[in-house]
């Protein structure tokens, strides 16, 4: 049961029509997911990190490709099967007043799944629910006396809370987290990300872990996916990918994260930013800005594959 | 040691709300010398931003706002300054990066007469002057191609390019003191470390003072020789960035130090710091930090810390380092 696959992602794409041209914010991007662990996402912005997580959740229909949730193929379902399958997974979102209702208490904020799912839940009565509310608020260390407060009322470490107790609500097997601690503190961050750590035991949950924070990503996940310009880059589990990174789009990320040091530092930033994806690179995407780039680069697209065990990227120098 | 250009001592910032006073800065000092790099780190609310906007004479003072303290830039109290040449001293002598270039940079002009705005108003050149000042300028901040960028218009820039134009404007007149507030928050991690790089590489071709204002322990650690760590508008502990990093000593500074992600350092669990920031309209008595502190003592509660030297100019605000905590223990105990 450990080796469970939860989600199996093959070739999607995700493309935009913008204007004339086409926008490929995810590009044939393959990816698993076993049961209980975490893939974090990296890239800076623009490298379709989210439009992929909306793709994999069927919010956004995509382009090509497939998505396999549970041993059933998700495009392929009926409309009403797919509907209960997407009850599985749920999101957390990185500005956490903006995705709670404004108008609802916390508690109506928390007691929404519910309503909408009243096909399954409509037995649920109101002392029931009360209930289920209250033993969400408590998983999530919302204190009970703040059910009838409002969204502005609470903090931002507090209102992510009651976002991810939301999110809880429906018992999902999978949670997508979209940059869920890039707006807190760094007290109330690590405040958050133990929290999704502790809930991840109890309840067996997978997750996707978005965030451009690397350290933050590092902490969290098990696995870790590099992306740029809608392509996957270098995939490997969290250990081996922090220490012993290959492709030089890694590298570079790494080495612009600026470290706590006693005698100070200098700043590598990689040269130039990341192109238009309307506009991509020719041959391998990251060229323009690679210190290793070559002329077969320029010309020739890498192919991801894997280069060491267990260890994927997507670059000439591992051919 | 170089001359200390802006000393701010006792700083005050209060703002007057229907439900209570909130004092955003609450008896803060710092001095800083030519050529020095200042990091103010603390939380959203500690402070850190109106300590300087207020030195800056950015808080409309008034019946909902007041500013008590002094602010001696160059020997002069900015605070005692008539507006007129307080406004010759500001993006002159002084100059402010903030967070966000798109809102900050004016939509409907030119990027090229924004840099140059400055150098106008101040007089320092003509116009001629300040065209070829400012392309030189563009060119210093690493935009590419400056004479066709020179006429381009904000939203045609990306997020670290308007940035370096906020950057090249605020080096547009040569000034001894530049306040980053927060001035890579908004960018990615690659185009953080250009801009940081960049800022570095100004700060020591024109020996400018420098204040951070971060959240970020890591950013200001690499950047800045001294801290100043805020919490709720007062100080906890400040010093050589070098003496704080080894040796924290505040439990709040302790607490922001493992409290932070380090990249390629296993996966220890991170020590969060329990609770949420005290409500500034409503701050606890005696140490703000005393309700989150592991290490809270009854006289926390009651009486704020006085000042602990740890070592050279490393000052603590905590009575767990205090000469007279023993006394104080001894009282809770009696108590």
């Amino acid at each position: 049961m450990a080796d469970e696959i939860i989600v199996r992602a093959e070739n999607i794409s995700k493309h935009f029509k913008v204007g004339r041209q086409t926008l490929r914010a995810v590009d044939g991007v393959s990816f698993q997911l076993k049961k209980g662990t975490t893939l974090g996402i990296v890239g800076e912005s623009g490298s379709g990190k989210s439009t992929l997580a909306r793709v994999v959740l069927d919010l956004i229909p995509a382009t090509s490709g497939s998505v396999e949730f549970m041993g059933e193929n998700f495009f392929q379902l009926s409309k009403e099967k797919r509907r209960l399958l997407r009850r599985e997974m749920q999101i957390i979102f990185q500005n956490p007043f903006l995705s709670l209702f404004p108008h609802m208490s916390v508690s109506a904020n928390i007691a929404e799944p519910f309503i909408v799912n009243k096909k399954s839940f409509g037995s649920l009565g109101r002392a029931e629910l009360n209930e289920r509310i209250s033993g969400l608020m408590d998983l999530v260390g919302v204190p009970r006396e703040h059910a009838g407060m409002y969204p502005h009322e609470l903090s931002g470490g507090q209102q992510q809370r009651v976002g991810i107790a939301r999110a809880l609500a429906l018992n999902p097997k999978l949670i997508v987290c979209d940059e869920p601690v890039s707006s807190l503190d760094v007290s109330i961050q690590a405040q958050i990300l133990n929290l999704l750590l502790d809930l991840q035991q109890q309840k067996e949950l997978s997750y996707i872990f978005i965030a451009h924070n690397l350290a933050v990503v590092e902490y969290i996940s098990t696995h870790v996916a590099v992306m740029y310009l809608g392509k996957l880059v270098e995939y490997a589990d969290t250990r081996e990918l922090y220490r012993s990174p290959l492709h030089p789009y890694t590298r570079a990320l790494m080495e612009s994260v600026p470290q706590v040091s006693e005698n100070g530092g200098e700043f590598h930033g990689m040269e130039g930013e990341i192109p238009s994806p309307l506009n991509p690179p020719k041959g391998c995407r990251f060229c323009t800005r690679c210190a290793q780039a070559s002329d077969r680069c320029r010309e020739e697209e890498p192919a991801y594959h894997e280069a060491a065990p267990g260890h994927y990227a997507a670059c000439h120098l591992y051919d | 040691m170089s001359e200390i250009i802006l000393e701010v001592r006792n700083l005050r910032t209060q703002f007057k709300r229907k439900d209570g006073v909130v004092k955003a800065v609450d008896g803060v000092s710092y001095a800083l010398r030519r050529g020095e790099t200042l990091a103010i780190v603390g939380e959203s609310g500690s402070g850190k931003s109106v300590s300087v906007t207020s030195v800056m004479g950015l808080i409309r003072t008034g019946r909902q706002a007041t500013v008590q303290g002094e602010a001696i830039f160059k020997g002069q109290d900015l605070f005692k300054l008539p507006g007129r040449k307080l406004m010759e001293i500001r993006g002159n002598e002084i100059s402010m990066i903030f967070q966000d270039p798109m809102s900050s940079l004016n939509p409907t002009m030119k990027i090229g007469e924004q840099i140059i705005e400055p150098l106008l108003w101040h007089r320092k050149a003509d116009r001629a002057q300040a065209r070829q000042l400012g392309l030189k300028l563009l060119e210093e901040v690493g935009i590419p191609s400056p004479r066709e960028r020179f006429n381009s218009y904000p939203f045609e820039f990306s997020g670290g390019m308007r940035q370096r134009v906020m950057i090249a404007m605020a080096l547009a007149s040569s000034p001894d003191l530049l306040i980053a507030d927060e001035p890579t928050t908004a960018l990615d991690v690659t185009v953080q470390a250009q801009i940081l790089g960049l800022i570095q590489k100004m700060q020591q071709k024109k020996n400018m003072a420098i204040i951070l204002i971060t959240h970020d322990l890591a950013v200001a650690s690499s950047f800045c020789s001294r801290v100043i760590v805020m919490y709720a508008g007062h100080v906890m502990e400040e010093g050589p960035m070098s003496d704080f990093i080894r040796n924290p000593v505040h439990p709040y500074a302790q607490g922001l130090l493992h409290s932070t992600p380090v990249l390629a350092d296993g996966q220890k669990r991170l020590e969060a710091i329990p609770g949420q920031p005290p409500n500034p309209k409503n701050l606890p008595q005696g140490c703000p930090f005393a309700p989150r502190c592991g290490k809270c003592m009854d006289i926390c509660r009651r009486t704020a810390p006085p000042v602990t030297e740890v070592s050279a100019q490393h000052n603590v605000y905590c009575w767990l380092c205090s000469a007279d905590s023993r006394q104080g223990k001894e009282a809770g105990h009696g108590g």
